[in-house]
């Protein structure tokens, strides 16, 4: 869903027109298409600049993917509505526009002086094991897009006892901590419905299993602390000694970084005082997961696994299976794709595309893979390379306003969103969180 | 990918000091998108005969220099943001420890000085453990602050 993107409002684009100004098209409203927006205003202060995004409203993962008790790390959407507020002629937003549906990548290239591709990257690997079509059984992102209120989800079933995550990243991390800390969430921007089911839910047992060992653990050590601090769980890490060993030979031989990560896992092995509470988060590893059992009504029961160091099968009870084993490239219609089948690129960000100047920048470049301000190094030399490519003093192009109105394109522009905000931010606060997130905006879309 | 070199102190408030310009450095390397970035600072005064209260901070960033005004208490991260220097993205989440897109690399003996005074905290240690070039000198800019004596602090 993330790579849907934005079209705009027409009335901007006719302003824009009608300076002799370079045209860029940016398909996604996160932050890899932003934070190039910003820099580009910077570099080229006549620029027009027409954003894109599938969603109904902005700002992509920020919005839909960062959890809701990590409230600071979307401050950076306030330097994103200055992109807009600063530059209403120049900066048009044109959301709930599919590009490749709506607007053919042909389109954009013929009508735009550059194009940056900014639309996130991916749909979840799917688990395929047998058993995996169980009921309750979900990817994490669909578990993080559920519980951030993204349209049309599917809500999971937490009325049994035992979840068991597959995946040692951060988004195993954030669903474990979601369910296991709802209670810090009621001021926050998590719609009501998930709301409510998180802090229904039965789980009692969290069961978080990495295929490989503790060595190898792609968590973020804030996130992995977040988990140990959760007062009304036990969470701990549960270590064969060869697997101790492993961490401590790691440790020992690894940089600042993955000293201070596997400390904090160190710290929190199994013990005694580290399972007081009846609730528990358990991390074990060596898991490769073999196969799901179903009960008769065909929800997940139970998880097997080979557990690598045993060397036998091991059978996990589960009520809800999440799992978070990587992603899958999507790549737009109409663009080149490389041997790895990743968007096919000439250096670090120029798509091979010789009919037209293509850009790429964040997870739909290099894949899901870094924290925000790895996307924001990358968007700042990503817009130098626009920069320096923007003709100067050409005719202007016509952008696809007048396309999208002519098919009838029900997109949302900036000051459309702007009175969306506000109007979730005033449902929020009269139920004392930050804003309440609309749901479903078929209302919304079917006005005007 | 920008490389924040050479933060340089100041001293303004005292009457008999003269005025010394802090300056931090951004290296920014624009070709090569898998460099990331850091602030790296050394000490570097310019001095002029009149004192004031607010120092002038120049950033320098690869063969670019950006000066903003800074006041007493001010953390780096204030002087880029409320001089509306051009680094779009520095210091996305405000200052609140939650990214390190502020990140800075002292010169060691900056690093020391700031280090006895205002030791980087376990969140601030986590941020920085996801800044591209992390260096054993590293901090975050919203963590330091233009301090009394002039020195960042």
């Amino acid at each position: 869903m993330f790579c849907r993107v934005v079209a705009t409002s027409s009335r901007y684009l006719t302003l824009s027109s009608a300076r002799n100004a370079p045209r860029v098209a940016v398909v996604g409203s996160g932050p890899a298409g932003l934070f190039t927006c910003a820099t580009l205003l910077r570099r080229v202060p006549s620029c027009v600049i027409d954003v894109f995004d599938a969603a109904p409203v902005p700002f992509g993962l920020v919005r839909y993917g960062v959890a809701p008790d990590h409230q600071e790390v979307k401050n950076c959407i306030h330097g994103f509505e200055k992109i807009f507020n600063d530059h209403p002629n120049q900066a048009n937003l044109f959301c709930n526009v599919n590009i490749g549906r709506d607007v053919k990548l042909q389109e954009l290239f013929d009508n735009y002086d550059a194009v940056l591709l900014a639309y996130g990257a991916h749909r979840p690997r799917r688990l395929k094991i047998p058993g995996y079509d169980a009921k309750n059984v979900i990817s994490g992102s669909d578990f993080v897009s559920w519980y951030n209120g993204v349209p049309d989800t599917q809500a999971p079933k937490l009325d049994g006892k035992n979840a068991v995550i597959i995946g040692n990243g951060n988004v195993a991390l954030d669903c474990a901590r979601m369910i296991s800390s709802s209670d810090n969430l009621q001021t926050t921007d998590i719609p009501k419905e998930p709301l409510e089911i998180l802090s229904k839910s039965q789980l009692s047992k969290i069961t978080i299993a990495g295929r490989r060992g503790p060595q190898n653990v792609s968590f973020t050590i804030k996130e992995l602390r977040e988990q140990f601090k959760v007062s009304t769980w036990s969470s701990f890490v549960s270590l064969r000694d060869s697997e101790l060993e492993d961490l401590q030979k790691a440790l020992a031989s690894g940089d600042r970084r993955k000293k201070r990560l596997f400390q904090v896992m160190l710290d929190n092995l199994a013990s005694p005082a580290k399972t007081r509470q009846t609730k528990e988060c358990n991390f074990v590893f060596n898991h490769v997961p073999v196969s799901v059992e179903k009960n008769n009504e065909n929800f997940v029961q139970s998880v097997r696994f080979n557990d690598q160091i045993a060397q036998k099968e091991v059978s996990y009870p589960c009520d809800l299976l999440i799992y978070s084993i990587g992603y899958e490239n999507i790549i737009l219609d109409g663009l080149p794709v490389n041997e790895n089948g990743s968007l096919k690129l000439l250096d670090e960000c120029r798509v091979d595309v010789s009919s037209a100047a293509v850009f790429a920048c964040g997870w739909c470049s290099h894949g899901p893979r870094g924290v925000i301000v790895d996307t924001q190094q990358q968007s700042v030399a990503v817009a130098q390379r626009i920069a320096e490519i923007l003709p100067s003093n050409l005719e202007t192009k016509p952008g696809v306003s007048s396309l999208l109105e002519s098919r009838g394109i029900r997109y949302i522009s900036w000051k459309e969103w702007c009175s969306i905000d506000e109007e979730e931010r005033r449902a929020g606060h009269e139920m004392g969180k930050i804003r309440e997130k609309i749901l479903h905006f078929e209302p919304i879309l079917s006005r005007k | 990918m920008f490389r924040l070199g050479r933060l340089i102190a100041t001293a303004s408030t005292s009457i008999t000091l003269p005025r010394i310009t802090s300056t931090l450095r951004l290296r920014f390397r624009l070709n090569t998108i898998n460099d990331s970035t850091s602030l790296r600072c050394s000490a570097r005064s310019l001095s002029s005969n009149a004192p004031k209260k607010i120092d002038s901070v120049h950033f320098v960033c690869g063969d670019q220099t950006f000066t903003g005004k800074a006041k007493l208490g001010d953390s780096l991260l204030d002087v880029i943001v409320d001089n509306d220097l051009p680094l779009d993205g520095y210091g996305a989440c405000e200052g609140t420890l939650a990214c390190c897109t502020c990140h800075v690399i002292l010169s060691k003996e900056h690093f020391d000085r700031v280090d006895k005074t205002n030791p980087a905290g376990e969140e601030e240690l986590d941020m920085l453990d996801l800044a591209p070039e992390l260096s054993d000198y590293s901090r975050l800019g919203c963590q330091i602050r233009v301090e009394k004596r002039g020195w960042w602090v």
